[in-house]
């Protein structure tokens, strides 16, 4: 069974129809990247897996719960996914620490002490150990985007999304943020990552999903994607991307 | 006591109240807000002249305004207003002036200092570089604020301004402390003498929120089109 | 206290700039010379003052004090030979008709007003036409004699009379207990007592007598047999003006000579009158007085210090007292609005339709009707439409104009607060909400733990705002009889005639406690700052007070 799987999700903003039958799955430890030209619905795509984004047709299924039905308690399964954002979210009124611990004592249940032990070597490991006591407005970009991705992990999540996690850095950032999420993904992680990083695609995805207009073009293994895409509109959007 | 009601009442008295009295508030506020918005301006450029003397003055003047409630300004001005008037035509003694003449000056003055600090943030939201590109064309300092920054910024602030023209519009109601015949003034004339509070001030109500809601919808449409990207 | 005194000081040194532009002379240079110049008289005159001064139907005024005045008028316009000049007619009120004639707005006042040695110490009189006595209204079945049957009981008088300061000092001196409203005119004083938020109605009889006989029910009432003084009644000139009171004089005294007085008071007191033809049946009593006297605008800083009519200490205490039902009024009206405002800004951000729908219309209602119809709506239809008992018993609250003006204030600033915190937490980028969300909080959490905390931050420049245009709007509910800062700089003005000092010291407070309250909230700020977070940003300017 796939660890998340979408079967011909659909969803209109109004008129407008910015996802058309879009089906994929995604295995335990598979790492899948998603590009593709922007406004294509790559970032609506991803938050369908968790239900941000309401979808009105097809469904999505999370480790064997429907997102989609209406029984479902969607809290619950928000917090065993994990989730990264291309502008962070951390809550600026809170410290480092606390961001990550917020969910572990509010959703998870665990005692203060415990959660701040767990935040402490999560800071460790995305090493920003001495960062701790800080607030997210005193950090770089890159800083911050390691604490979300420490405040995700602190949930110990099935899976993490990654919504464009780097395209809001300044370059020089860039590396120390996609270095953590190489070394997650070499532990096994699940992963789902909209992302414009095509080096970090070839090197770690397993596949990579290229969207376009709201529909999956191509959905391929890694070789065969930077290999033969068999599609005219991922060809282009290669050349232009690798040219750069 | 007031048992029945007589709602007939506001039927037979309702072109007395429109004549009379809306004709009064809405005479009022459209000259106050003309003149409010024209001295209110004034007063922005001078707060963000470098000149300290100006600015200084046209602080403390909106300041002191906006820290003194309504109700008491319209006393100050309406005993005030006869001699500020002989002070300012070099009259010998304190003129005459009217119930409306007073209340207008009170309003205008008053909202000039709500208008002024509207006008100042909308002046400040024009960048820098449209005074200097002014500037580099040659044109005075008049110049450029006329032609340059205050129609931008009029334009940016068209919605607040128009707000704060509502809140003017229901403010004029406050010529009631001195028993002035505006709207509610006219409505409450007839209810003391008929002992007919409940219809009048009803009626009233219903319509200051028909009015102040329909032009508040407006402006809410108005600002939805003035945020259209690319204008 | 010592604070108090070095703030008014502070007004002196302060308002000396106002000295400069000279004291009003309105009368120096004679009402002759400017009525010829300008080629018009204006009269004061009363909206409800029957027979003497009033509206008819048609909304013009008439009674037997215009009639006096028009002889009056005719005087002038053979004197000044300009039989074109034009009468202007402008209305005034108790408060106003004093300083109205001394910064020349008015020439003549028509009116009722009493002729007694205070006022002449700023306007003029001439000859006495009408005496009346200081008594009260009540209705039978209250069973009210005199003074002692009124101890603890709620009174009303018409602001700006000498029945109300008269009352006012007889309370102080013994020590009755009397809870005293103010009144803008008479109608609404009448209608207190007929609506029974008070027990009584002090005023000249005469004017008491029409009241009764144009009321619904005549006969429910009575007149107090007790007379706390008697009174002239005289028209008002400007003072210190020697030609114009001779042609005023000579015009009354003509009239009075000449005979024509019976038949003008028999057509106003014994005979039924407009607009509901009404016969007052008030037979003549004649007493003529004639005084002069010279006094201009004094200007008395020392004011404060002066023990005021209600015998509770000096003008100061007065203003004192009023800044504590300001500051009380402000406070209360705070919690609520703080409370509500929050509830319903946060129900505006929700996903839930109908719950955002109900929001935005508590916001609507309370946005588009003026504060001071709002002020009305509570104090005079809300007891009207809940059950009798219920209306009567919030009507006779001691204090109810209080609890009307905290609770109106509350819901009408509830409104404010609601559109503020809605618009802060909208500020918050839709992300932050997303990101609670995915971490699986609960939408409760998630207004709990992140939207509320940053928004509370984003929301406190306009909240500070807000708390202060409470109390600046508290001064509204002194047309519901609330005396607090702005009422009691009105009364010492009536009660004293010191315009400028009184209400430049009310002006002075206030804006002292603007600068508290900005001070204290900045520190708050300050102190909620979040590290690394710069400020909270320029929120656009909000139209408001």
């Amino acid at each position: 069974m796939p660890m998340i799987e979408m079967k011909n999700v659909s969803k209109w903003y109004g008129p407008v129809q910015v996802l058309n039958g879009c089906s994929t799955a995604v295995n335990k430890g598979e790492v899948v990247v998603v590009c593709g030209p922007s406004g294509s619905g790559k970032s609506t795509l991803i938050k369908t897996v968790n239900g941000l984004e309401p979808f009105q047709q097809g469904d999505v299924v999370v480790n064997g719960i429907s997102v989609g039905d209406p029984k479902t308690n969607l809290t619950r399964l928000r917090a065993q996914i994990g989730m990264v954002f291309q502008h962070f979210e951390l809550f600026p009124h809170m410290s480092v620490t606390d961001n990550i611990s917020l969910g572990q004592i509010r959703v998870l249940g665990r005692s203060r002490d415990e959660a701040t032990a767990r935040s402490l070597k999560l800071l460790e490991r995305v090493g920003l150990s001495q960062h701790a006591a800080k607030y997210p407005g005193q950090l770089s970009g890159g800083q911050q985007q390691r604490v979300a991705i420490a405040r995700a992990l602190a949930m110990d999540p099935l899976a993490m999304l990654f919504d464009e996690p780097t395209s809001a850095l300044d370059p020089e950032m860039i590396n120390e943020v996609l270095d953590v999420m190489t070394e997650l993904a070499r532990e096994g992680m699940t992963m789902m990552v909209v992302t414009h990083e095509m080096g970090f695609a070839s090197r770690v995805a397993h596949r990579v999903i290229f969207m376009d207009h709201g529909q999956i073009v191509e959905d391929d293994k890694k070789e065969d994607f930077f290999g033969t895409p068999r599609s005219e509109r991922a060809r282009q959007f290669l050349s232009k991307i690798l040219h750069h | 006591m007031l048992t029945a009601f007589d709602w007939d009442i506001i039927r037979r008295t309702a072109p007395y109240l429109f004549r009379e009295g809306m004709t009064f508030t809405l005479t009022l506020t459209a000259l106050a807000m003309t003149g409010g918005i024209v001295f209110g301006t004034l007063l922005a450029m001078m707060r963000l002249a470098s000149y300290r003397t100006l600015s200084t003055a046209a602080s403390a003047y909106v300041n002191v305004m906006r820290s003194t409630p309504l109700v008491l300004v319209i006393f100050w001005f309406y005993f005030l207003v006869p001699w500020m008037g002989g002070w300012l035509l070099g009259a010998t003694r304190p003129i005459q002036v009217g119930a409306f003449l007073s209340s207008l000056v009170t309003f205008m003055m008053f909202e000039a200092a709500y208008y002024c600090e509207i006008m100042r943030a909308g002046i400040q939201s024009i960048p820098r570089g449209q005074m200097w590109a002014g500037y580099a064309l040659g044109l005075s300092y008049w110049q450029t604020m006329g032609q340059i920054v205050l129609p931008q910024a009029f334009r940016n602030m068209l919605p607040v301004l128009l707000t704060q023209t509502i809140i003017l519009f229901q403010d004029t109601s406050l010529v009631y402390v001195l028993s002035i015949t505006d709207f509610l003034g006219a409505a409450s004339k007839v209810a003391q003498r008929d002992g007919r509070l409940v219809e009048m001030y009803l009626f009233v109500a219903v319509v200051y929120f028909a009015i102040s809601f329909g032009l508040s919808s407006l402006v809410k449409r108005l600002q939805a089109r003035l945020t259209v990207p690319g204008r | 206290m010592k604070n108090c005194r070095r703030l008014v000081s502070v007004g002196l040194v302060t308002v000396c700039a106002l000295t400069l532009v000279g004291p009003p002379a309105g009368a120096q240079e004679g009402t002759l010379k400017k009525i010829k110049e300008t080629g018009v008289i204006t009269l004061g005159h009363r909206d409800a003052s029957i027979p003497f001064s009033y509206f008819d139907d048609k909304q013009s005024a008439i009674g037997y004090a215009i009639d006096l005045c028009g002889k009056i008028v005719d005087a002038v316009k053979a004197e000044l030979k300009m039989p074109n000049l034009q009468v202007k007619l402008n209305p005034v009120t108790s408060a106003t008709r004093i300083p109205l004639m001394a910064n020349g707005t008015i020439d003549l006042e028509c009116g009722s007003t009493t002729n007694n040695l205070e006022r002449q110490k700023q306007v003029s009189f001439t000859i006495t036409h009408f005496v009346t006595a200081n008594r009260f209204v009540s209705k039978k079945a209250a069973n009210l004699k005199d003074l002692n049957d009124l101890k603890g009981k709620t009174v009303v008088s018409t602001s700006g009379t000498t029945n109300i300061k008269q009352i006012t000092e007889l309370n102080g001196q013994k020590n009755l207990g009397i809870t005293i409203l103010p009144a803008k005119d008479h109608a609404e004083a009448f209608l207190m007592v007929e609506t029974g938020r008070a027990a009584a109605f002090f005023m000249d009889d005469i004017l008491l007598y029409s009241l009764v006989a144009s009321s619904k029910t005549p006969a429910e009432w009575t007149i107090s047999a007790e007379a706390l003084s008697v009174e002239p009644y005289g028209i008002m000139l400007r003072k210190d003006d020697p030609s114009f009171k001779k042609v005023v004089d000579g015009a009354m005294a003509a009239v009075y000579k000449t005979g024509e007085i019976n038949k003008i008071y028999a057509k106003w007191f014994l005979s039924p009158v407009p607009p509901k033809g009404v016969n007052l049946n008030v037979p003549m009593s004649d007493v003529f007085k004639h005084v002069v006297a010279k006094v201009k605008y004094n200007w008395n800083w020392g004011i404060f210090w002066q023990l005021s009519p209600d015998g509770r200490g000096t003008y100061l205490d007065t203003l004192v007292a009023g800044l504590g039902w300001t500051l009380a009024t402000a406070m209360a009206a705070w919690v609520i609005a703080l409370a509500l405002g929050m509830i319903v800004g946060v129900v505006r951000t929700t996903p839930t339709r109908w719950l955002r729908r109900l929001g935005d219309a508590w916001v609507e209602v309370f946005r588009n009707v003026p504060l001071l119809v709002q002020m009305f709506l509570w104090f005079f239809v809300v007891p009207e439409l809940l059950p009798a008992s219920v209306g009567t018993w919030l009507k006779q609250l001691p204090r109810s104009a209080f609890y009307t003006a905290v609770v109106c204030l509350g819901l009408y600033t509830s409104a404010r607060v609601a559109e503020q915190v809605r618009a802060g937490i909208q500020s918050l980028a839709s992300g932050q909400r997303m990101a609670g969300i995915a971490l699986g909080l609960t939408l409760p959490q998630t207004y709990r733990f992140i939207l509320l905390p940053m928004a509370i931050r984003i929301v406190m420049p306009p909240l500070t705002s807000e708390f202060l245009n409470v109390i600046k709007n508290s001064a509204v509910a002194l047309t519901i009889g609330l005396v607090e800062l702005t009422a009691s700089a009105r009364s010492i003005q009536e009660f004293s005639f010191q315009v400028f000092e009184a209400f430049t010291a009310a002006t002075l407070i206030y804006m002292a406690l603007n600068l508290i309250v900005v001070i204290g909230m900045r520190r708050l700020e300050r102190r909620l700052a979040v590290p690394g977070l710069i400020g909270s940003g320029q929120a656009m300017p909000m139209a408001g007070h």
